[in-house]
């Protein structure tokens, strides 16, 4: 808005009257985005009509409110591209209305003024981005939880929390004499030519900023991811794990580290063994328990391959020597909210049943109360998670035979969805 | 059994009854399913209050001329007719004349031997709203109910999701052996599939053919 203003200035300065018009306008523009931006105004993002995420919206509403005191307005944002995301601005509203008033006149400053103090103004404003393709699968929308970790991440400053972290000294110092040595970008030297290196041209004090500036860059994003992977994790259990691993699947991830992630083997390695080690899952035979130790062995074997060059290697490097104290401070936070194994075997199986039998699991007999109970939305996932990686043959059996698989496993979607939809409504009527 | 009134006699029911509202509250613990009740009230005398549901299926225009059931596949029922959520506290206004699918929001889940009609609410009724064509519930079925909605009135009709639009009445019927095969489990209004009907194969075969004279 800022920048619009400026702009005005200076095409306009000769025309004060249309300058004052045009800002005017302006303003009245973004005050309109500004109020858009909510959940009832979706449909000018979206393409579609059908919106699932209308039915599973206020149950993230209450899931993020479990871990934040912050206001906030949270706005899932269909996405063409097959990827999911989080968007997230800290005092958007107010900011922008700041803006505002600095272009205006007396009158409409002081409303401005008056509508920023207003308490109904959101901390934070939010948006989830997710792949229209997976609108119709409560079962990959799962992936959320992910996105939804970094909210609670950025919200209740969890990595400001971790610093300071010290980067790996030793890859550190073998990055650092590497760039030193090579030779500069787009300069090949001929054979026998005296080599030109970094150093003839920049100090090594001033490689070595360098190479800490990208590192610690890169390290903040790494570990941000496992921030968000380990939130999620102990946010929904296993169904984070099974969204992640499919999402994976489907995008056909190669197993190799970016700037911005680590490498996949890693971080499906480390929601296991959070599964495994912190939350107790895999100590028992059960179905769940199988296909999760089952998971274990191969991700074990695919990250025993992972390789790392330069900052991937020192941020790798400086992860694994903290990862422990790490994973301490980011459990801190969840501890009260974790989807134990425990809390998986206590509200899992009778979810599942209903499930199973076709029967959209809204709601369980809850023996303490002698009366029905809403189903958690959290249990609802896993039940479904479960019967797809353990049982789908037996869902799949209930339709005639001329409905085609792929309609059979949308049901099982609708089904979640009708099931975390009512539930919810369940629970606020009461 | 049941009791009749003053010095009539205790009649043995031989066939078809609706269910007591005990009856109901007994079998909702076992294996009837209407779920959720929000309200205890909800359940009566043979009948489940059942309310409106947040998707919708309505009518658009279209370059369609006319709709022959035989040739109406998936593709051409979406083009004039298309889904819709409304929210929780949003709402959905019907014109007079004007027709929408919706759905129940409960899901219901009958057993073997208990079967059900779908009745509108005599309030709504007197205003203009019919919610259903097709009423009979088979034993065994599951899912959400499609409503067809009509505004008969002369007044556009404000629909809100959870508001209570009609009853399911429930009937005792000859248990069925086993669980009958879905074609799907609905949670929301379904499209017409009337061009899966085998019949249209059999009356397009007794169309007369040409013949030279």
């Amino acid at each position: 808005m800022d920048r619009r203003v400026q702009n005005l200035h200076t095409t306009l300065s000769g025309n004060p009257r249309e300058l004052d018009d045009q800002i005017a306008f302006n303003a009245k523009v973004a005050l309109r985005i500004i109020s858009a931006v909510h959940q009832q105004y979706l449909p000018l993002l979206h393409a579609g009509s059908q919106r699932n995420e209308y039915l599973i919206h206020p149950s993230i509403e209450r899931a993020v409110e479990l871990f934040t005191e912050d206001s906030f307005e949270l706005t899932l944002v269909p996405d063409f591209e097959y990827n999911y995301g989080f968007v997230g601005k800290e005092h958007f509203g107010s900011r922008e209305i700041e803006q505002l008033e600095k272009h205006s006149d007396q009158n409409t400053k002081a409303a401005l003024t008056a509508l920023r103090d207003k308490s109904s103004l959101k901390r934070w404003i939010t948006f989830l981005y997710f792949p229209v393709a997976d609108r119709d699968s409560a079962l990959n929308l799962c992936v959320l939880a992910h996105e939804l970790g970094h909210f609670v991440d950025r919200a209740k400053e969890i990595y400001q929390k971790l610093l300071p972290i010290e980067l790996d000294e030793t890859s550190f110092d073998e990055l650092v004499e590497a760039r030193c040595k090579a030779a500069p970008f787009g300069i090949k030297p001929k054979p026998g030519d005296k080599q030109l290196t970094f150093e003839t041209i920049f100090t090594k004090p001033g490689v070595q900023a360098r190479c800490y500036l990208s590192c610690t860059e890169m390290l903040e994003k790494w570990i941000r991811e496992i921030i968000a992977d380990v939130l999620a994790v102990h946010a929904i259990g296993p169904a984070s794990y099974f969204a992640f691993h499919d999402f994976l699947a489907c995008v056909g991830a190669e197993n190799v580290a970016s700037s911005s992630h680590p490498a996949s083997a890693f971080r499906l390695q480390l929601m296991l063994e959070e599964l495994k080690e912190t939350m107790g899952y895999m100590n028992s035979s059960n179905a769940i328990n199988s296909v999760l130790a089952d998971a274990m062995l191969r991700v074990q074997a695919d990250a025993s391959t992972d390789s790392y060059n330069d900052e991937a290697r020192v941020v790798h490097k400086t992860i694994e020597k903290n990862l422990s104290s790490l994973l301490a401070k980011i459990r801190s936070v969840v501890s009260n909210y974790s989807f134990s194994a425990q809390k998986y075997q206590d509200s899992v199986p009778a979810v599942l049943d209903r499930l199973r039998s076709g029967i959209a699991p809204i709601e369980v007999f809850d023996a303490q109360l002698q009366a029905m109970v809403p189903a958690s939305m959290v249990a609802i996932l896993n039940a479904g998670w479960e019967l797809y990686k353990t049982d789908v043959a037996c869902f799949y059996d209930q339709f005639s035979a001329d409905v085609p698989q792929m309609e059979r496993l949308v049901n099982l979607n609708h089904l979640l969805f009708k099931a975390v939809e009512a539930s919810e409504v369940f629970r606020r009527w009461k | 059994m049941i009791t009749g009134q003053g010095n009539l006699p205790k009649r043995e029911l031989t066939g078809a009854a609706v269910l007591s509202r005990e009856t109901l509250m007994n079998r909702l613990k076992k294996d009837l399913i209407v779920s959720p009740i929000l309200e205890p009230s909800q359940v009566g005398d043979g009948s489940v209050d059942i309310s409106l549901g947040t998707r919708f299926i309505r009518s658009r225009p279209s370059r369609m001329t006319k709709i022959d059931f035989p040739k109406l596949d998936k593709d051409s029922v979406r083009d004039f007719q298309e889904s819709v959520v409304v929210p929780f506290g949003d709402e959905y206004i019907l014109h007079p004349r004007s027709f929408v699918l919706g759905c129940t929001f409960e899901f219901i889940a009958l057993p073997l031997d208990i079967c059900g009609f779908v009745l509108s609410r005599s309030s709504y009724g007197r205003a203009g709203l019919l919610i259903a064509t097709a009423t009979f519930v088979h034993p065994g079925w599951r899912g959400c109910l499609t409503l067809e909605l009509e505004n008969l009135g002369e007044v556009p009709i404000i629909l809100q999701p959870l508001s209570s639009v009609g009853q399911l009445v429930l009937l005792n019927a000859a248990e069925l052996a086993k669980q009958p095969k879905a074609k799907l489990i609905p949670v929301g209004p379904t499209f017409t599939t009337l061009d899966e009907d085998p019949r249209w194969k059999k009356i397009a075969a007794l169309r007369p053919r040409n013949t030279l004279v």
